[in-house]
């Protein structure tokens, strides 16, 4: 099991917590207290579709999952279903965020293969694009 | 939608963690294996790219400026010259568990704050959050 990307939903009552193996799971999460409640799964992959790593939240709920080894960037809805693929120069798309102005572009990290596998040309690289949707402003740590 | 935009800059081994900085208008992001972090302007020019004291693994920003780095090997602080501080940790052992990507989280009516990381077990079959949540202290969330 691999513990990766963390977010909170627009209205601050969901944590997504992303496990690499697993998928992505949904807590119900208290604000005043920091307590979390029973996890549900929120999210499952097929193995063809890569592995959930990173994650960004947008204005509308929906979470951006960076999945390496399937070539892409998932839109889930609140309800964990598919909304939209991005698919992604590389195989190996690691995490995303929201930046520029207005949050309105979407920021990529990807990185060279560590399973073996052939290096792409864009293996490394990063990315951006505008998706369409702003995102969650990021808190700062000790506001 | 926009077309996809590569950066122009050199490709990482490992990048993860990207960060949008509203103070400086620059995306900031890591790479793990090269232990470096990177910033560039928002269209990938300007690249900057420094080393890191230890395999980096996340990272949020802090209101006072710099940042809160999850380390592979425990968490530190680091402002914006470089220099880091590393936090004690309780009950963490550096040879079996590994911190991975963190958020910091700010309630906008209850001023209640939570910082929390995703934590590995090298060895186990184990995965779970960590929390800092003043003045209460650690705590091991799952």
């Amino acid at each position: 099991m691999i513990a990766n990307g963390i977010g909170w939903s627009p209205d601050e009552t969901i944590l997504y917590f992303c496990d690499s193996r697993q998928g992505i799971f949904a807590y119900p999460y208290d604000i005043e207290t920091g307590s979390i409640g029973p996890r549900r799964l929120f999210f499952s992959f097929a193995e063809a579709d890569g592995h959930p790593d990173g994650l960004a939240i947008d204005v509308e709920g929906c979470v951006w999952v960076a999945m390496p080894g399937g070539g892409q960037i998932l839109r889930l809805k609140p309800d964990g279903i598919i909304e939209q693929r991005v698919t992604t120069p590389t195989r190996w798309p690691t995490s995303v965020s929201f930046g520029g102005a207005d949050l309105a572009t979407l920021f990529v990290t990807t990185m060279k293969p560590l399973d073996g596998t052939a290096e792409g040309p864009y293996d490394g690289a990063v990315f951006a694009f505008e998706p369409g949707v702003s995102g969650v402003p990021m808190f700062r740590f000790g506001r | 939608m926009a077309e996809m935009r590569r950066f122009p800059g050199p490709p990482d081994r490992l990048g993860e963690s990207p960060r949008w900085n509203p103070d400086t208008g620059r995306i900031e992001w890591i790479d793990i294996l090269d232990e470096t972090e990177s910033s560039s302007k928002s269209d990938g020019s300007d690249l900057v790219r420094k080393a890191l004291p230890g395999e980096p693994a996340g990272f949020a920003y802090r209101a006072t400026g710099g940042r809160v780095m999850s380390l592979h090997h425990g968490l530190a602080l680091r402002d914006e010259s470089g220099k880091t501080q590393q936090i004690p940790v309780p009950n963490f052992d550096v040879e079996s568990e590994w911190f991975n990507d963190c958020a910091w989280i700010h309630g906008a009516v209850s001023g209640s704050a939570h910082w929390l990381s995703t934590f590995n077990l090298r060895s186990a079959h184990f995965i779970g959050l960590i929390r800092i949540s003043r003045p209460i202290g650690w705590m091991r969330v799952l």
